[in-house]
């Protein structure tokens, strides 16, 4: 087992290695930078002035040079300094992470409790009206774009109803409470969530009667255990495999979805901070957070692989 | 956004335990055309999406007004007679819009799922059939696009590119294949060593000649599956880059982006004939296509006994 | 299996009893004190005052200048400086610095700190956006091309007066241009390398000199101000100010709307103009369509293309346009037609030509210039909201309808300034915020400067010399005039519209309403002098 950790996790070097050469590539070839993008049309700036600030920043370097420097950087384990803010992009990020992950999180949880429970229901009664009714829903739950569930709670719950605020994350300017942060989550939380239950749902019920159809099942049926201590015995340890898989692929989109519902919410998290800086041209955050991304996703992808390893005992570890 | 869970994990399970399969295409193919009939879900998407495309193709014929004329004297009227879908908020027809704009949106779908998967199976067939470096090396490669989060490096490529519907299409196909590759690469490892295969080699049929005739009609089935969910995610992810503003551009109408300018909470209260029509025809169009894969999937599954 | 469904029926019971507990959890009031003001604030406007356009509601509470535009009267309220004297004709000014002023800090505000802000300003090193306002002080050439290391027009006579000496006489400088500069402390930047005072930590940790405090600073959330009990124009009523970061402007109306925040002003995230007539109706906002003078907005010609060397071809891109019709429908009146540059309206000429819509007088126009209709122009604007999106379309279709081919294409700001910048770009459209007062506008137009191109008319430029010469706004205004004059008659650009910005506010916040309406018009991109220490919030 501890071999084949190592083994996955030296692989990954190269690879990384690789993605800091496409992500600098891509954060650099976008054009403009992030002197000119902070030249609004609301005063007009010299061409001297771009110059200093080029100049500041370490813009007017060679590529291969930027690179290098950069590079040195990301190696010593710090990111560089936003062209922006000049804070630590390091800081920046870590500012950012906590609030992605309640929001990430929250969703995350809610979905796979509620959505492993409705597609467990809905494989053991297939056929029935709820089954239907449940996988319908859940098509329609994965076919709406997120962008506009989210307009849609805002309006509702929030303009309407007035039963939620509409964006942040808490009250401003007043101590942290719990309950106002969860009421400032709840809105954003649940636009995630529809969709992500819907997931779960469809891959809970399908791996659920794939097992349910096995000849083991239907043995331990025919010999007259009852339902329950089938399902919990048979059918739910065995179906949770692909569970595990479908969790695990899912946890770094949880991260790119982000990217709408914390602009919609303004929640102040990694999706919103990468968002402004693609528009200010902030390379080093951009490529901060796509090399973060990508280390989770690595981590993830590993994690996935060492719980299926661990859930299946039939999956060799070499 | 949704992308990566639609397009690649719905199809795997299936894949990863696919046992033994019958060696003549025709049959199986006859065999899952017969299943899919039977999925009623899939029919019945097949029917819808098959009236969105008559309609978008048919765009110019059956509007009265032209999509692009605005008229200032007439901005953000009701649904009429004249009008069928009222007009937005520079006075244009909002029919010839919706219309217009699910040409714009089916292809942005139809393009990006055909480059992903001919990307896919390319680089798929290859490592799987050829195995040994070559197979590391696009493995390797594979991994690293699926390294990135693909709405995160989507945002990164239109803005190097600038956005525009090509180059929407573009990014969204070359961000959407490597779910597929792993598939058809695991297909191929496991059919390389088939009889059939074996034989056609020992005859000495060229490898491009084994590859696209003998093994690649084979694993068809999960191809088509990924394709069809791999359209609907692209559908969602233009009208997602839309609304950062990075899809589609005006004057050119697509859902996302009439979805987007009907944003505001005033439209969102008092003109609902901007928002419903686009917002409930990605839905359709989205769902459609889900159960169609649905159904394909169920069929090409020689597991099920329906 | 049974635990799992107990646990998570607990779990869905916990949620659902939560959020009923929402519904009837009302926002907490602050009883302390006058209240908590909140400002809606826009993404990325907390970076130093050296460089941002959009950070002076921060430089107005904060940090402070010498002297502040007034609110509503005329002239200029004193703030660090209690009094000055012009001498040789409005050469030197003598600025009598506020005695027992403290830093937030508790330093003593001295000579010292404003000598050292003048200079950073100044310093070609520094590479600050309003070091142009001091280019009339003696010796800033010199600084700026590095033959002297401080601006020697700038001295310090005792602990609490500054003298300060022009190269000429220029008599509206305090007004047009003093403004602008607001002074750090000497004492925590003095020490800085000039080179790292724009990216300087002390930007999201400010000490001031005014009514308010820097607290606290959420990234993408808010700052947080306290009241400066200690404030030399008496202590402010409101116990804080926050102002709340926005970065999408349908979630900060749906906030304001909603009564999270209490203002939506100009130098947040516009306030799109279909959703002044919903806030129209609601009880306990107030909405100022109309404050504004409006932001010009024009098409940028490049002005070295032979396309756009006929003043007959920009001339007719005029007439081709109806913009009053715009004005009245997409706009939904938020704008005034323009004809030239200056929204003021004491410079515009008597008899400038109005260039009705016309479109038969346009293709007239192309005819004889030769126009030819094949050629299709590239057509760039970078504004992401709806309403641009929708001028644009229009804009290009009443250009096609005299032979006129438009491409529109949104761009990222960087990329337009680039083009900009490589002058690769056609024709854009833009709207700049041109400031105060229309000398302002000698940096857009002028001979040679970045944003006019090659489009260069000396007697324009004289005139704007002129300008400056005198305070007399009769005076002034002659040559102003002259301007505007010639700018509607060459079309160095197609002139379109003053764009209004309206405003909304909630009536909650004693002083904040009453202000705003008893303001004239909008001084745009300086720290206005607000009497916010008199504000305060009725519960």
């Amino acid at each position: 087992m501890l071999k084949y950790i190592i083994k996955r996790v030296l692989v990954s070097i190269p690879l990384l290695f690789a993605i800091t050469v496409v992500v600098f590539a891509l954060s650099h070839l976008m054009p403009g930078d992030a002197v000119l993008a902070m030249t609004t049309d609301q005063a007009p700036i010299s061409e001297e002035l771009i110059a200093i600030r080029r100049g500041q920043l370490g813009l007017d370097q060679p590529l291969p040079v930027q690179y290098v420097n950069w590079m040195q950087q990301v190696l010593q384990g710090n990111f560089g300094y936003s062209y922006v803010e000049s804070t630590p992009v390091n800081e920046m990020i870590a500012a950012r992470v906590l609030p992605t992950l309640q929001l990430m999180g929250t969703s995350l949880i809610f979905s796979i409790v509620v959505g492993v429970l409705l597609g467990l229901v809905s494989a053991l009664r297939q056929y029935s009206v709820l089954d239907y009714a449940l996988t319908i829903l859940g098509f329609i739950g994965v076919s709406v774009p997120v962008f506009f569930l989210g307009m849609i709670l805002v309006y509702v719950f929030a303009l309407r109803l007035q039963w939620f605020p509409t964006s942040g994350m808490r009250t401003a300017g007043e101590p942290y409470s719990l309950v106002d942060n969860l009421r400032h989550l709840f809105l954003p939380a649940l636009a995630l969530a529809i969709l992500r239950t819907a997931v779960f749902m469809r891959f809970t019920r399908d791996s659920v009667l794939e097992v349910l159809n096995q000849d083991y099942v239907r043995t331990a049926r025919a010999k007259g255990l009852r339902l329950w201590t089938i399902n919990w015995r048979h059918i739910f340890r065995n179906a949770m495999i692909p569970i595990v898989t479908v969790i695990g692929l899912n946890l770094p989109v949880l991260f790119a979805g982000a990217v709408f519902i914390e602009t919609i919410f303004q929640w102040p998290g990694i999706g919103l901070l990468f968002i402004g800086a693609v528009n200010d041209r902030d390379a080093p955050v951009i490529m901060g957070l796509t090399l973060i991304f990508a280390i989770i996703v690595l981590g993830s992808n590993l994690l996935t692989d060492i719980a299926y390893a661990l859930v299946d005992p039939r999956i060799a570890y070499d | 956004m949704q992308s990566q869970t639609l397009n690649a994990s719905p199809a795997e399970p299936s894949v990863v335990q696919i046992g033994p399969r019958p060696l003549r295409s025709e049959s199986l193919t006859r065999r899952a055309l017969r299943r899919f009939r039977r999925h009623r879900l899939a029919m019945f998407g097949l029917l819808v999406l098959n009236v969105l495309i008559l309609l978008s193709a048919l765009a110019p014929q059956i509007s009265r007004h032209s999509p692009y004329d605005f008229n200032l004297q007439a901005r953000a009227v009701e649904p009429s007679g004249e009008h069928w879908l009222g007009t937005d908020r520079t006075g244009r027809d909002l029919w010839a819009r919706v219309v217009l704009g699910g040409r714009v949106s089916l292809s942005v779908g139809i393009v990006a799922v055909a480059l992903s998967t001919t990307l896919g199976v390319a680089i798929g067939s290859l490592a799987g059939y050829f195995g040994g470096t070559l197979d590391m090396l696009l493995m390797r490669f594979t991994d690293m696009v699926m390294t990135f989060p693909s709405l995160i490096i989507l945002i990164t490529l239109v803005a190097v590119l600038e956005p525009s519907i090509y180059n929407s299409m573009l990014a969204i196909g070359l961000l959407s294949w490597p779910g597929l590759a792993r598939i058809v690469r695991g297909q191929f490892l496991s059919l390389r060593q088939a009889e059939f295969v074996t034989a056609a080699h020992c005859l000495g049929v060229p490898a491009w000649r084994i590859i696209l005739l003998h093994i690649l009609p084979n694993t068809l089935g999960p191809i088509i599956v990924a394709a069809t969910f791999g359209m609907g995610s692209a559908i969602l992810l233009e009208a997602g880059l839309s609304f950062l503003g990075l899809g589609v551009q005006p004057p050119q109408p697509s859902w996302g982006n009439m979805l987007r300018d009907a944003a505001s909470p005033t439209t969102l209260e008092s003109m609902p004939w901007m928002w419903v029509p686009p917002g409930v025809l990605i839905i359709i169009s989205v769902l459609s296509v889900n159960f169609i894969g649905d159904g394909l999937r169920d069929a090409f599954d020689p597991r099920s006994d329906l | 299996m049974k635990l799992v469904l107990r646990l998570t029926t607990l779990a869905l019971v916990s949620v659902f009893g939560f959020s009923l507990f929402a519904l009837n959890h009302a926002p907490a009031a602050s009883q302390d004190g006058g209240g908590t003001y909140r400002a809606g604030f826009r993404d990325g406007c907390v970076q130093s005052s050296l460089i941002t356009t959009c950070g002076h509601r921060l430089d107005a509470t904060v940090m402070q200048p010498l002297a502040a535009i007034r609110w509503t009267a005329d002239g200029l309220q004193p703030l660090l400086a209690e009094s000055w004297q012009v001498e040789e004709d409005g050469r030197v000014f003598i600025f009598n610095l506020r005695e027992g002023v403290t830093w937030h800090d508790g330093e003593p505000f001295t000579a010292d700190d404003v000598i050292f802000s003048f200079n950073a300003y100044a310093n070609p090193a520094v590479g600050s956006r309003w070091a142009d306002k001091l280019s009339q002080v003696a010796g800033y050439a010199e600084f700026q091309a590095g033959e002297a290391d401080s601006l020697v027009g700038v001295t310090k006579v005792d602990d609490l007066t500054v003298r300060v000496e022009l190269a000429s006489p220029a008599p509206l400088w305090l007004e047009l241009s003093q403004i602008y500069i607001v002074i750090f402390p000497e004492h925590i930047l003095g020490e800085v390398p000039p080179e790292e005072l724009v990216g300087h930590s002390f930007w999201t940790n400010r000490i001031g000199t005014g009514p308010f405090r820097w607290a606290n600073y959420e990234p993408d959330q808010f700052i947080e101000l306290e009241r400066n009990a200690d404030y030399f124009l008496g202590a402010p009523q409101l116990e804080r100010i926050i102002y709340q970061i926005y970065s999408d402007a349908n979630t900060h109306v749906a906030a304001l709307e909603n009564g999270e925040i209490d203002s939506i002003a100009y130098e947040t995230l516009l306030l799109p103009v279909t959703e002044v007539g919903r806030l129209l109706d609601r009880e306990g906002i107030f909405v100022k369509p109309t404050q504004d003078a409006g932001l010009p907005s024009f098409l940028r010609l490049n002005s070295e293309l032979d396309i756009f060397a006929d003043e007959r071809v920009r001339q007719a891109m005029m007439y081709a346009i109806d913009r009053q019709a715009i004005v009245d429908s997409l706009w939904e009146g938020y704008a005034r037609v323009a004809n030239t540059f200056f929204p003021q309206e004491w410079t515009w000429a008597e008899d400038m030509n109005t260039y009705a819509y016309d479109p038969d007088r346009a293709r007239e126009l192309l005819e004889e210039a030769g126009w030819d209709s094949s050629r299709e122009i590239d057509f760039v604007y970078h504004y992401g909201d709806s309403l641009s999106a929708d001028l644009i379309v229009v804009m290009q279709q009443y250009l096609a309808d005299v032979g006129i081919i438009v491409n529109p294409r949104r761009l990222d700001p960087a990329v337009i300034n680039e083009m900009y910048l490589d002058g690769s770009f056609e024709l854009g459209y833009f709207a700049l915020g041109i400031g105060l007062d229309p000398s302002a506008g000698e940096t857009m137009i002028g001979c040679g400067t970045l944003l006019a191109f090659s489009y260069c008319n000396e007697r324009v430029d004289e005139l704007f010399d002129l300008g400056l010469s005198t305070a007399d706004r009769d005076e002034r205004a002659v040559y102003y005039q002259e301007i505007s004059q010639i700018l509607n008659e060459e079309v160095p650009a197609v002139w379109l519209w003053y764009q209004v910005r309206p405003m909304a506010f909630s009536t909650r916040v004693d002083g904040l309403v009453e202000h705003w309406q008893e303001q004239p018009v909008i001084l745009f991109n300086l720290p206005v002098y607000n009497e916010i220490e008199t504000w305060s919030v009725s519960e």
